[in-house]
């Protein structure tokens, strides 16, 4: 039993998603996280613990990460083999039988279209035991603020890659703390930077998916 | 040209070949987009352009020519990027400063019957792969690892259609070849060191070595943190490197130091500046780069990115004024 939970967690990190990826080459023709996550279920092992072994898996690469010991696309391969989990424990989630760690909602900011930056966080956050609403691109303040009165208790995150769209990030700042002054609100975008952060009076700044992940569980830990 | 008398281009000639310039640092922009408000003129290109008759596309040409050149001679400019093939700002959002195929060819060739014996034509051909764009991020991430001899490839066609395209542009009279290969973001090199060996440098150091049998300069520009992997880029036999993000944390001096005598550096007073900040300090940050990495020259000033449509133009002429009063190298007491 606890094999496969080892399993897993290797698969998650590895980014080793199912039995036909050959990615990575040292793991080829072995199962991967889609077939673990089944057995995992099949053996009658506590949903929990599966979705703990992906976190685990999705923490170790994220340390990597931030040490520069993996890279971008290593981190999306771990971020599909938890998505291959995630299928698995989806009704789990929906009975109320795994608990996640919170809601984020997401988006990029009003003017611009960007997406890269905002899906990477949103991959690695989920990945990491959050529930992420997506509200796509180029996002107005109303449409951020009819996410949160939807999810009260949610942390917003805002993306920008243009410096001339990450001006409008204050705009929208300020609309939710004047309705939502509990709501916190993370930025991050490739032209920010952690003075720009504290220029329009956001609660965190993340310059990458880690940090991200880090500033969410500081805030529920 | 007088090669004892210096000019713009002059100067910018010796700079890309790594020598003190005699006159000034160069101007250069990898791309200007402020030339109508330079110039109270419109230039006109993008899509605006592809919907004009074929009669008012030639008259637009020879305007846009006339308007660029005479914006580079009043402030200076050594180079002058063409505008650039078909890209999008976001999906679906075209940019601006682009021309068709043979629009553009023609655009290039214009430019050099009036300006070429004062500023230097580029033009960004590509030629070595990036990271991808918003539009395939996820599935390119995914086939590299999956199934690399697919990118193996992609990097090859890009190399080849980059030196073609540099290679009818050449015949248009550009002079310097810029692949804007975005290899890495704020954080570090998307790339990791296996995947730069196998998919990027031996195919910089071959579109490098084909740009200078064509008698033309190779440049790199990259966004974000290239630090990690700059050794390689120096050394792949590209001639200038363009962008050196700040907000990724590049100090050019310290790049300068790798670089002497190696490589050209471009840039980098940060775009974000130009757009939100104020005008003294624009000029104090251009001053200070100035200052810094003029002595020796292999330095050509501009911005950390392009000059964006939304910059203050009163920011851009603090850059000048700041390179009027330290960027000139016979003024000893400035440098």
């Amino acid at each position: 039993m606890d094999e496969i939970i080892v399993k897993l967690a290797i698969c998650i990190e590895r980014g080793k998603t199912n039995k036909t990826s050959p990615y990575p080459p040292d793991l080829r023709e072995q199962d991967g996280a889609d077939e673990l996550a089944k057995q995992a279920i099949e053996a009658g092992i506590d949903a929990n613990r599966i979705l703990g072994a992906c976190m685990q898996g999705m923490q170790s690469i994220g340390e990597k990460f931030a040490k520069n010991e993996a890279f971008v696309p290593e981190l999306l391969m771990s971020a599909k083999a938890m998505n291959a989990v995630m299928v698995h424990l989806k009704p789990f989630f929906q009975s109320g039988s795994v608990q996640r760690k919170g809601k984020f909602i997401i988006g990029t900011v009003a003017g611009d279209l960007h997406d890269i930056g905002k899906k990477l966080v949103s991959m690695v956050v989920e990945g990491n035991g959050w529930e992420v609403i997506d509200l796509g691109v180029d996002v107005s303040t109303d449409k951020y603020l009819a996410a949160i009165a939807q999810h009260p208790n949610a942390i917003v995150g805002m993306s920008a890659l243009l410096t001339t769209t990450m001006v409008n990030m204050e705009k929208s700042i300020q609309a939710i703390k004047a309705k939502y002054p509990a709501t916190k609100v993370l930025v991050g975008g490739a032209p920010l930077t952690q003075d720009f952060a504290n220029k329009i009076h956001a609660d965190g700044y993340a310059p990458d998916p880690q940090a991200a992940v880090k500033l969410l569980n500081s805030y529920v830990a | 040209m007088s090669p004892d008398l210096s000019s713009p281009l002059t100067d910018i000639l010796d700079a890309l070949h790594c020598r003190q310039p005699q006159g000034a640092v160069p101007l250069w922009e990898l791309e200007f987009h402020l030339w109508d408000r330079f110039s109270d003129q419109r230039v006109i290109l993008g899509t605006e352009f592809t919907k004009l008759t074929r009669k008012e596309q030639e008259r637009a040409l020879h305007t846009n020519a006339e308007i660029m050149y005479w914006v580079s001679s009043e402030y200076k400019f050594a180079a002058l990027t063409i505008p650039g093939g078909y890209w999008e700002i976001a999906p679906g959002a075209p940019a601006w400063f682009w021309l068709p195929p043979q629009k553009r060819i023609q655009q290039a060739k214009l430019l050099y019957n009036i300006a070429h014996n004062d500023v230097l034509l580029m033009a960004i051909t590509g030629g070595v792969l990036a990271m991808p764009g918003a539009d395939n991020y996820l599935s390119f991430s995914i086939q590299m690892l999956e199934e690399p001899e697919k990118i193996a490839s992609q990097a090859q066609d890009c190399y080849s259609q980059g030196l073609e395209n540099a290679k009818r542009l050449r015949d248009a009279g550009v002079e310097g070849f810029i692949t804007a290969s975005d290899l890495a973001d704020n954080r570090g090199p998307y790339f990791n060191p296996q995947q730069m060996q196998e998919f990027i440098l031996p195919w910089l150091r071959r579109w490098a070595g084909e740009i200078k049998k064509l008698q033309a300069f190779p440049i790199l520009h990259s966004d974000g943190n290239i630090m990690p992997c700059l050794a390689e880029l120096l050394s792949s036999g590209i001639m200038a490197l363009q962008a050196l993000d700040p907000v990724a944390g590049i100090e050019l001096a310290n790049v300068k130091k790798q670089a002497l005598n190696k490589v050209c550096l471009c840039g980098n007073v940060d775009c974000g500046l130009f757009l939100q900040g104020a005008p003294e300090q624009v000029f104090e940050e251009t001053s200070r780069l100035l200052q810094l990495n003029k002595p020796g020259g292999g330095f050509v000033l501009g911005a950390s990115n392009v000059i964006q449509p939304q910059t203050h133009k009163e920011n851009f002429m603090a850059m000048i004024e700041a390179w009027r009063e330290y960027g000139q190298y016979g003024n000893d007491n400035k440098s």
